[in-house]
C-alpha cells in the first residue's frame, strides 16, 4: 500500500511537469491551431540557458527568474520571425518549420554545451518533507510550482484585459480584430507564454532526469498524450490530463509492463485518443463544415 | 522527350561505371545514396504527392532492416529473399496503420508518426522481444559475395544489386505515380472532398498509398542492413524518420527525380559536416529544412524544373 | 457638415472573383446612410473593404485619411467600428466580457466602465444576461450585443450589416430606434446595409442602391422612397 502511494504521488509529480509542457501546447494550439513540435526542445534550451546563468554564479531564484524572462522574449521572437511567414501555408510546410526548429535547437545545444549528462540542482532540500517515504521534497515542489503556475495564468486569463484579448483572439480572430486587437501579436505572445512555462518545466524535471540536449523528447510525447486526452484545446484538460498520464505511466510501469515500455504507451495512447475521441476528455468536438 | 532520355542513358553508364573507379568504401556510400532514394520515393509518394505527413518513416525502414536481419541471421534466408519478403511484411504493416490514420488529418497525423518515430526504438529494446531482435546489441549479418564467382568484390556487387533494384523502383513509381493513381492521389491531397464526390475511394486510396510507401522504405531498410551488416535500435530513432523528411524536403517534394537529390543530400553532407563539428549536420538539416520551406518549396527537383523552363525559350 | 468617409472608384473581390466594380459614396459626419440591394450585390463586401477584410483597388478616405492599406484593427483603433453580418459574436465568452473588448481599445478604464452601464441602459436585456455566456443568447440579444459592443469603443462610425436579419419586426424596431437615438445623442454616423429596405429608409437621411457591384441610384432617403423602381423592386407596392 505504501509503495502504491508512493508511486501515485511520484507519478503527480511528474504529471505536474507533463502538465506544464501539456498546457503550454494547448496554448499554442489554441492561439494558432498549430501543434509546438519544438515545444520540448525548447524547454530545453532554456533549461540549458538556466545551467549557464547558474554556473556562472547567479544564485538558483535568480536564473530561474531571468530564464523565464528569457524564454518568454525568444518565444515572442521564434512566432514573429520564423513561424509567422508559414502560419498561413501549408500543414506540410508548418510541420516542416517546427522540425526544422527542433532540430536547429537540439544541434546548436548540444554544440555549446555537448552531448554529456550534466546535474542540474533543484532548489528544493534533498530530504523529504518530514521525513516521509512517499515523496522527495523535488516532487512536492515540483507539483506545487505546476498548480502555481496554471493559477496565475488562469488569473490572468481570467481577470486581466490582456488576457481577455488573447482568449478573444483564439476564440474569433476576425472578430477581434474588429474590436481592435492585434490578433499578430497576441498569437506572440502567446507563443511566449508557452515558452516560458516550457522552460519551467524543464527546470524542474532536469534534476530528477539530469540535462542533456535529447532530455525532452519522452517527455513532450507525455505531454502530447496529455495534451490529447485532456483535450488540445482546453487548458484544464492539459493540466488534468498532465496528471492522469503521470500517475498512469508510473503504475503501468511498476505494475503492469515495467519501466521499459514506457514509451510505447504513451504511443498506444496518442493514437488511442486520436482514434477514438479526438477531442479529448473536456474538449469539444468540432465540426468540419464542408 | 530525347533529351530526357538520353540523360538518363548517359546517367545510367556513369552509375554503372563508378564502383570501378572509386574506393570501396565510397561505392558503400553510393549504395546507400541508391537505398535512400528509394526509401525517400516511398516517402515522398505518401507525403508530397498523397499529403499525408509521416514523421515516423524510420520505424518502416527498421521494420525492413530487422526482417532482412532476422531472416538472415535467425533463419539462414539468402539475402536476394529477404527483400521482397521485407516489402511484402512493410507493405501489410503501412497498410495497417494507414487504416486508422485516415481519421487522423494533417498536423495529428504527424503527431501520431512523430510518436511512432520517438517510441520504436525503446519498443526494439524490449526484453520480451530480445531473443528475436538482439535487444541493445542487435545483431550482425554478413555481406553477400557475388554469385555464380562474378569477379565484383562484395561492395560491388551489392551496389549492382541495388542499381539493378533502385531502376526498378523507380520505373515502378514512374508507372504509378504519372498516370491516373497519381492524379488520384494529387486530388486527394489537394482537395479531399471534391475527390472523393467525384468517385475517388479517398480511403482505399490513402491506406494502399501508405502501404506502398512503407513498403518502399521497407525495402529501402532492408537493403540497408546488409549494407551496414547490422541492426540496432538505436539506429532507428526518431532523427532517422526526420533526415527522410529533410531529404524528401531538399529534393523536391512530390517529385520523383528528387528522390535522388535528396538521397544524396541526406548520404553525404553528414559526413562533410561531421568534420565542422559533431552538432553541424543537424544545424545545417534545420537550416535547410526552414530555408527551403521558405525559398524553394520545390525543393532542388523543383529549382531545376523552373531554370529549364527559364532556359528552354 | 464635415465629410467622413469617401469612397471612390472602389474595386474589390475575392480572390480572382470581382464583386465590386467601381463605387463611389459619401457620408458625413453624424449623417446615417443606407446601402441597400438584393442579394450578391455587393452590400457586405462594400462593409469589408472599408474595414480593410478584403483587397481593394480604389481610395477610401476616413476624416480625410487614405484608409485603403491599413489593416483591420488599425481601423478600428482609427474610430470605425463594424458591427458583421452574423454578429461576430464572441460566443464562448460571457456578455459582460464581451463588451468589455468592445472597449479594449480606449485607455480610461473608468469611462469604459460607464460606457457599459449606458449599454446597460440602452439595452436592459443585456444587463440581465451580463454573466450569460454570449452564445446561448437569443437572436435578438445578441445582435444587441453586438451593436452595443461596437459602441464601447465610441466609434465616429458605426458599421451595420443587416441587423434585422432573422429577427422578430418587434426586435428590430426597438433596435433601430435605439439607432436613432445614438445618432442623435452622440453623433456617431451610420452606414447601414439592409436588405429590410422600407425601415432602412425610414431612418437613414441618404441611400444608395447597389446592383451587381455597381451604385446605380443614390439620393436622400425620402425621395428614394418614393421613386417608382425602389418602390417596386425593395418596398414590394
Amino acid at each position: 500500500m505504501e509503495a502504491f502511494l508512493a508511486q501515485v504521488l511520484s507519478g503527480l509529480a511528474t504529471g505536474g511537469i507533463y502538465a506544464s509542457v501539456a498546457l503550454a501546447l494547448v496554448m499554442i494550439h489554441q492561439a494558432t491551431h498549430l501543434v509546438n513540435f519544438a515545444q520540448g526542445e525548447m524547454a530545453m534550451f532554456s533549461t540549458y540557458i538556466a545551467w549557464s546563468l547558474i554556473h556562472a554564479g547567479m544564485p538558483y531564484w535568480a536564473a530561474f527568474f531571468l530564464t523565464i524572462a528569457i524564454s518568454f522574449a525568444g518565444g515572442v521572437v521564434i512566432e514573429r520571425v520564423i513561424i509567422r511567414p508559414v502560419e498561413k501555408g501549408s500543414v506540410l510546410s508548418v510541420v516542416v518549420v517546427f522540425i526544422g526548429l527542433l532540430v536547429i535547437l537540439n544541434a546548436v545545444a548540444g554544440w555549446i554545451y555537448s552531448f554529456t549528462v550534466k546535474p542540474f540542482p533543484s532548489p528544493f532540500p534533498a530530504e523529504p518533507l518530514f521525513g516521509n517515504h512517499y515523496l522527495s521534497s523535488h516532487g512536492l515542489g515540483a507539483i506545487a510550482i505546476t498548480l502555481m503556475v496554471v493559477l496565475s495564468l488562469w488569473a490572468f486569463f481570467r481577470f486581466t484585459p490582456l488576457g481577455l484579448a488573447m482568449r478573444a483572439a483564439a476564440q474569433n480572430p476576425a472578430s477581434a480584430r474588429l474590436v481592435g486587437i492585434r490578433v499578430g501579436w497576441m498569437k506572440a505572445l502567446g507563443w511566449g507564454l508557452a515558452a516560458a512555462i516550457g522552460a519551467i518545466a524543464g527546470m524542474m524535471v532536469a534534476p530528477i532526469v539530469y540535462l542533456d540536449p535529447n532530455m525532452m523528447a519522452g517527455i513532450l510525447l507525455y505531454a502530447f498524450a496529455a495534451a490529447l486526452l485532456g483535450g488540445i484545446d482546453s487548458p484544464f484538460g492539459a493540466v488534468v490530463g498532465g496528471f492522469i498520464v503521470g500517475v498512469l505511466e508510473n503504475l503501468v510501469g511498476t505494475y503492469v509492463i515495467g519501466n521499459e515500455l514506457k514509451l510505447t504507451v504513451a504511443l498506444v495512447l496518442i493514437i488511442g485518443v486520436l482514434i477514438v475521441k479526438p477531442s479529448g476528455l473536456f474538449g469539444r468536438t468540432v465540426v468540419q463544415r464542408v | 522527350m530525347r533529351r530526357k532520355n538520353i540523360a538518363l542513358a548517359v546517367l545510367l553508364v556513369v552509375a554503372c561505371a563508378l564502383p570501378f573507379l572509386v574506393s570501396n568504401f565510397r561505392v558503400f556510400q553510393l549504395t546507400m545514396v541508391l537505398i535512400y532514394a528509394i526509401v525517400l520515393l516511398g516517402l515522398n509518394m505518401l507525403t508530397g504527392y498523397n499529403g499525408q505527413i509521416s514523421l515516423g518513416h524510420g520505424a518502416f525502414y527498421a521494420i525492413g532492416a530487422y526482417t532482412a536481419a532476422i531472416l538472415m541471421d535467425r533463419f539462414g534466408v539468402p539475402y536476394w529473399l529477404t527483400i521482397p519478403v521485407a516489402g511484402a511484411v512493410c507493405l501489410a504493416a503501412g497498410f495497417l496503420f494507414g487504416l486508422p490514420a485516415l481519421r487522423l488529418e494533417g498536423l495529428y497525423l504527424a503527431l501520431a508518426t512523430f510518436a511512432l518515430g520517438v517510441a520504436l526504438p525503446q519498443l526494439m529494446k524490449y526484453k520480451h522481444l530480445e531473443h528475436w531482435t538482439g535487444g541493445v546489441q542487435g545483431i550482425v549479418i554478413v555481406k553477400p559475395d557475388a554469385p555464380f564467382g562474378i569477379p565484383l568484390n562484395a561492395d560491388q556487387w551489392l551496389y549492382f544489386f541495388s542499381l539493378a533494384l533502385t531502376v526498378v523502383m523507380f520505373i515502378l513509381a514512374v508507372n504509378l505515380l504519372r498516370g491516373r493513381i497519381g492524379r488520384a492521389m494529387v486530388a486527394i491531397r489537394d482537395h479531399p472532398i471534391a475527390a472523393g464526390a467525384m468517385g475517388v475511394n479517398v480511403a482505399m486510396y490513402k491506406s494502399l498509398t501508405f502501404g506502398v510507401s512503407a513498403m518502399y522504405t521497407g525495402i529501402g531498410g532492408a537493403l540497408g542492413a546488409i549494407a551496414v551488416q547490422f541492426v540496432a535500435p538505436d539506429s532507428f530513432n526518431v532523427f532517422l524518420s526526420i533526415a527522410f523528411l529533410v531529404g524528401i524536403v531538399v529534393g523536391g517534394l512530390a517529385s520523383i527525380e528528387g528522390a535522388i537529390f535528396g538521397a544524396i543530400f541526406i548520404q553525404f553532407v553528414p559526413n562533410l559536416a561531421d568534420q565542422i563539428s559533431k552538432a553541424a549536420p543537424w544545424a545545417i538539416y534545420g537550416i535547410f529544412l526552414i530555408a527551403f520551406m521558405y525559398l524553394l518549396p520545390g525543393g532542388i527537383a523543383g529549382l531545376i524544373k523552373a531554370l529549364r523552363r527559364r532556359y528552354d525559350r | 457638415m464635415a465629410e467622413l468617409l469617401r469612397v471612390e472608384g472602389l474595386e474589390a473581390g475575392y480572390g480572382p472573383v470581382p464583386v465590386l466594380h467601381g463605387i463611389d459614396l459619401a457620408l458625413e459626419e453624424g449623417g446615417i446612410a443606407t446601402l441597400l440591394g438584393a442579394n450578391g450585390a455587393g452590400k457586405t463586401t462594400t462593409l469589408r473593404a472599408v474595414c480593410g477584410m478584403v483587397k481593394t483597388r480604389g481610395a477610401i478616405r476616413f476624416r480625410g485619411e487614405g484608409i485603403e492599406k491599413r489593416s483591420t484593427e488599425d481601423i478600428a483603433r482609427m474610430g470605425i467600428a463594424h458591427v458583421p453580418d452574423g454578429r461576430g459574436t464572441f460566443t464562448d465568452l460571457s456578455t459582460e466580457e464581451n463588451l468589455r473588448l468592445g472597449g479594449y481599445v480606449r485607455a480610461d478604464r473608468a469611462a469604459v466602465a460607464q460606457s457599459m452601464e449606458q449599454m446597460y441602459a440602452y439595452f436592459p436585456k443585456l444587463a440581465e444576461r451580463r454573466r450569460q455566456q454570449a452564445g446561448t443568447l437569443s437572436g435578438g440579444e445578441q445582435q444587441m450585443l453586438a451593436v452595443a459592443r461596437a459602441l464601447m469603443s465610441k466609434p465616429r462610425l458605426l458599421l451595420l450589416d443587416e441587423p434585422s436579419f432573422g429577427l422578430a419586426p418587434l426586435i428590430v424596431a426597438g433596435i433601430f430606434e435605439i439607432l436613432r437615438t445614438i445618432n442623435r445623442e452622440e453623433r456617431v454616423a451610420i452606414l447601414l446595409v439592409e436588405q429590410n429596405a422600407a425601415m432602412a429608409l425610414d431612418l437613414a437621411d441618404h441611400a444608395f442602391l447597389l446592383e451587381t457591384g455597381r451604385i446605380v441610384m443614390s439620393g436622400p432617403a425620402a425621395r428614394m422612397r418614393e421613386d417608382e423602381t425602389v418602390r417596386r423592386s425593395y418596398l414590394g407596392y
